[in-house]
């Protein structure tokens, strides 16, 4: 039988209240939809109204269980069109990013964006829940970061650098070089600061990235790189 | 009739059906061939095949990738649900025996599942997590993310559970193989992977993890 539910999403201080159609109807035979979940169909947009093709999309439970491993998910198409065919059932959220585009995870504190919530889902067994629609928040500027020796410099491969909220660097995210030795750095809109470790090395620490961000941009006005190189010294 | 066949079959071997498969890192060529039979008219409607035959064939060189350990490309800790719950998200990325990241840009060609054993229950409330099966790694370069929570808000701060979690790579047809190990524990206010703790300031991010539980810089 089919089934018709409205979510009506309110945005707290928001002045636009979201209104989402969603179907829940059993799986047609084109649908592979995993024994014992849910599917879980709809389009990504990004903040201009396009759709967003290689967007990687994942479901999250709220029933208040343990989980270990790959939340359930998969990435869209050309035309920003998700299926994600293993979702638990019950209330899920649904989250959306593409990192290389400039779209964070906003299921992390320091990216969350309250003006576009993830859509709240309801996922029936056997069933494939349809016209979910996910809103990326605002695009971040994206800092290129090289970290190199402050006598040689070399870069230094082995670096990681860790970005957290100015006021609780309880809540972090460390990562490591790509292939070229580079790190992109999504600017987060609230202060955030940057700390930079690598074996051998003094620490650097509470580099405020909004401050980075405008030194890049002199940078750019003056015709130079766009990019940060932080220099590390040899620990004593 | 094609016919399939590959030059080393200890690189890549392919299936009757054109199916290739890696077995080992290298290079090899897989070929293909097959006849052309050509049908006249026979002044009436009604074909009917000429003597003659054309042999054709086709081959293409493969460079095979093994996928072999994983590199943790990311570390992430965080509490976004409640304020006293952590939850911790690991992004890994499936290398070969060189620490070579896997080079594919197809979704769907590599796939990976979890494997959990030696579990001591958990003692929040929730019951213990369940592993996934294979499922694709997203991106089409071989990277997935790994979440660890408890999942709830309230309990005492240290319950949890603990096991020995393992990553798998689930080769066509074959049996899954095991990419990386660790002795994982998960509390509401700790979750500690491979002898790393969230409650230490160093992280994960650039290591590698082995089959054999072992966390290397490469």
């Amino acid at each position: 039988m089919k089934t018709l539910m409205l979510i009506f999403l309110a945005t707290m201080g928001a002045t636009v209240t979201t209104v989402f159609l969603q179907q829940s109807r059993p799986a047609t035979s084109l649908e592979s939809v995993a024994p014992g979940f849910g599917g879980i169909a709809g389009y990504v947009f990004a903040p201009d109204g396009k759709p967003l093709a290689n967007a990687e999309v994942y479901a999250e439970a709220l029933d208040n269980a343990p989980f270990v491993g790959r939340m359930p998910g998969s990435s869209t198409d050309e035309d920003g069109k998700f299926f994600i065919s293993n979702a638990k059932p019950g209330s899920n959220w649904v989250y959306a990013f593409k990192e290389e585009d400039g779209y964070p995870d906003p299921s992390f504190s320091i990216y969350r964006d309250a003006s576009t919530p993830p859509p709240q889902v309801v996922v029936r067994k056997g069933e494939v829940t349809r016209g979910v629609i996910v809103h990326l928040g605002r695009k971040c500027e994206k800092l290129l970061v090289s970290v190199v020796d402050a006598d040689t410099h070399n870069p230094i491969k082995r670096a990681t650098i860790t970005i957290y909220p100015a006021n609780n660097p309880s809540i972090r995210s460390s990562s490591a070089p790509d292939a070229k030795g580079k790190f992109e750095i999504l600017v987060p809109r609230s202060p955030a600061r940057l700390k930079v470790l690598a074996d051998g090395y003094e620490e650097a620490s509470d580099l405020n990235v909004h401050a980075l961000s405008e030194s890049v941009h002199v940078q750019v006005a003056a015709g130079e790189a766009n990019k940060i190189t932080i220099l590390l010294r040899r620990a004593k | 009739m094609v016919t399939f066949r590959s030059e080393n079959s200890s690189v890549a071997t392919i299936d009757s059906s054109g199916v290739g498969t890696a077995v080992a890192e290298g290079t090899t060529n897989l070929h293909a061939s097959w006849e052309i039979q050509y049908l006249t008219l026979d002044g009436g409607d009604a074909c009917v095949p000429r003597h003659d035959t054309t042999d054709c064939s086709a081959s293409c060189e493969v460079s095979a990738f093994v996928p072999h350990h994983l590199k943790i490309l990311s570390d992430t800790v965080d509490y976004p649900n409640c304020q006293d719950t952590i939850r911790r998200n690991l992004r890994y990325q499936v290398v070969d025996v060189n620490s070579n990241p896997y080079p594919g840009q197809c979704l769907g060609c590599l796939k990976t599942k979890e494997k959990f054993t030696n579990m001591v229950n958990n003692t929040c409330a929730g019951g213990n997590p369940s592993p996934s099966g294979c499922s694709d790694t997203t991106g089409g370069d071989g990277r997935f993310p790994d979440t660890l929570t408890v999942g709830v808000c309230s309990g005492v701060a240290t319950c949890g559970f603990s096991m020995t979690q393992e990553y798998q790579w689930c080769p066509p047809g074959g049996s899954p193989v095991t990419l990386g190990k660790s002795q994982t524990t998960v509390r509401r206010n700790e979750v500690i992977v491979a002898g790393n703790s969230t409650n230490v300031p160093t992280n994960l991010a650039g290591k590698f993890l082995y089959p054999d539980g072992t966390v290397k810089d490469n």
